[in-house]
């Protein structure tokens, strides 16, 4: 009996780490909370914001409530509402971290997004972290029309185009290109998992299979031998 | 067991025993039962992760258009009306290169019976109609009657509080609308719908956003960097009013400035493709007439996809490639 339920609880638990095992989708995922455990859980500094998206026809807007960004836009086709999460980190070399994680099915969609910021000179510019590689984005000024209040009145904002949603580098042009040493890429922390961002479970596909094919071949086993007792 | 006649025999204990154990599953069979619902669950929850297919929905993608002028429109002549056979040449050029859907400029002489024509060459996207003057009552009754070709108007270009004023404007789309039923907006340039004094009230009449974007013109030579203009402008104006937003022009020269050549207007193209936004091609052909008659800078005869000969550039090229069935 005793076996038959250790047999019953191990197929139980190689079952829920293959489940594990499969990425994340949006926030909160089953697989996340067994992450935390194994990962860097208390890695974790900076500010963090969640923004809603909204609009029509694939192109998303969102307004953080954070001090230099004014707007958000993100287009993705296929996807009228969404939410991203926005954390903003201090690198080693003092320029600002932006990283922007959303669900799973809003950033395999992503053709475009566009970042505006409010109150920042033009001579920022704005380093994305795509495939390892640091890619510099110059701004654009646009001037907009602020609108409520008594006098018509006009805000230059810097609008940056990237290809989607990720870890920026935002500094002064004539500071150097990023590197890992001098950013110190932000490892992947438990509470950026649960902002949304997709991640593996603690182990592989396959080595949960190979788990899982052992437990039951462990429990037939026990099966044979118990049966070759009674008799 | 007992023994029974030299044989072993059940007891009658061992019989029920066994009667019972015949109608109670294996553990063997208990256990494969067990692991079948497991793994069902397994390929169940993997089946759950489905990714909704994506579809581009803009129309132009599907019909892409360009703005049109006649290659032998040249105002201010005394022969100023391209034939008709000129018209539908151009237009079975453009036809032939893929794109469907057209933005007029005028609808003055043979030029108010280009949606008609269109049609008929086989432009099955949207035909948005122009109408330069919307104070002219020759140019207004020819766009009436081609209401059923259209599928909106444009009324003007680039000529609020020059040309017209915002009531006098505001009153003809208004009756336009009533009396064709179709959709009609005007064309300003980009940043006059982002701020100035007519912002609001082009965002009040208009019933789409119909804007210019011409990054170089406003200093942005290189093509990348003249994309990354149009889109965050675009994006800005799409997403801050909610409204549907089509850039009527933008394009860059081919020639004119040292900058301006064939593969820099392919580029820019090619790059502004990527980022989906809705827009018209500017221009089908080049005319010369902007530079030779109206003395406007070299640049603004050459923004066109074809030659004033018609002859394709570069860009034509590639778009056919892209865009042909």
């Amino acid at each position: 009996m005793m076996a038959q339920r250790f047999a019953a609880i191990t197929l139980f638990m190689a079952v829920n780490l293959l489940v594990s095992a499969q990425p994340t989708s949006g926030s909160g995922g089953f697989g996340t909370s067994i992450v935390a455990l194994s990962t860097e859980a208390c890695d974790d500094t900076g500010v963090r914001e969640w923004v809603e998206l909204a609009g029509t026809s694939g192109l998303l807007c969102g307004r953080p409530k954070h001090k230099s960004i004014q707007l958000i836009t993100v287009y993705a086709p296929g996807c009228d509402k969404g939410h991203l999460i926005l954390r903003e980190l201090e690198a080693p070399d003092a320029s600002t971290l932006l990283l922007f994680s959303a669900p799973a099915p809003l950033m395999k969609n992503i053709l475009r997004a566009t970042i505006y910021l409010k109150g920042y000179h033009e001579n920022l510019t704005l380093f994305e972290h795509v495939g390892g590689i640091w890619r510099r984005r110059t701004p654009q000024q646009v001037c907009v029309a602020v609108t409520g209040g008594r006098k018509a009145s006009q805000e230059p904002l810097l609008a940056f185009s990237v290809e989607g949603l990720g870890l920026f580098s935002l500094r002064d042009q004539d500071k150097a290109v990023p590197t890992a040493t001098t950013v110190g890429l932000p490892t992947t922390s438990a509470s950026s998992l649960l902002s949304g961002s997709p991640s593996r479970g603690l182990l592989p596909l396959g080595f949960s299979i190979v788990l899982l094919a052992g437990s039951w071949m462990l429990s037939r086993w026990i099966h044979w031998t118990e049966q070759n007792a009674d008799k | 067991m007992i023994i029974k006649a030299g044989r072993f025999e059940k007891t009658q204990t061992e019989k029920t025993i066994c009667n019972d154990m015949q109608r109670i599953p294996s553990p063997r069979i208990k256990g494969n039962g067990y692991l079948l619902v497991y793994l069902l669950l397994i390929i169940l929850i993997m089946g759950i992760q489905n990714v909704k297919a994506v579809e581009f929905d803009s129309p132009f993608c599907k019909s892409p258009g360009v703005a049109f002028h006649p290659r032998a429109f040249v105002p201010q002549s005394d022969d100023c009306s391209p034939k008709r056979e000129q018209v539908v040449e151009d237009l079975r050029l453009l036809r032939k290169s893929g794109f469907r859907s057209l933005v007029t400029y005028s609808a003055s002489n043979i030029l108010g019976s280009v949606p008609e024509i269109a049609r008929e060459v086989g432009f099955d996207g949207s035909i948005i109609m122009g109408v330069w003057d919307p104070l002219s009552k020759q140019e207004w009754d020819k766009a009436i009657t081609q209401a059923p070709f259209v599928n909106g108007y444009c009324l003007g270009n680039e000529g609020l509080g020059v040309r017209y004023s915002q009531i006098e404007l505001a009153s003809k789309m208004k009756e336009l609308r009533r009396l064709t039923g179709r959709p009609v907006t005007t064309s300003e340039p980009i940043d006059s719908y982002l701020k100035g004094i007519h912002h609001d009230w082009l965002l009040i009449n208009s019933d789409w956003l119909f804007p210019n974007a011409h990054p170089f013109l406003a200093d942005q030579p290189d093509p990348d960097r003249a994309v990354d203009w149009v889109v965050a402008r675009y994006d800005y104006l799409a997403a801050t009013t909610g409204r549907r937003v089509v850039i009527k022009e933008t394009g860059f020269p081919s020639s004119g400035s040292e900058i301006c050549n064939e593969e820099n207007q392919l580029l820019f193209f090619e790059a502004l493709v990527k980022k989906g936004i809705a827009f018209f091609y500017f221009e089908a052909f080049d005319q010369p007439w902007k530079r030779d008659v109206l003395k406007q800078p070299a640049v603004e005869a050459h923004w066109g996809l074809y030659r004033a000969d018609g002859t394709p550039k570069k860009v034509i090229l590639w778009f056919a490639d892209r865009w042909l069935e």
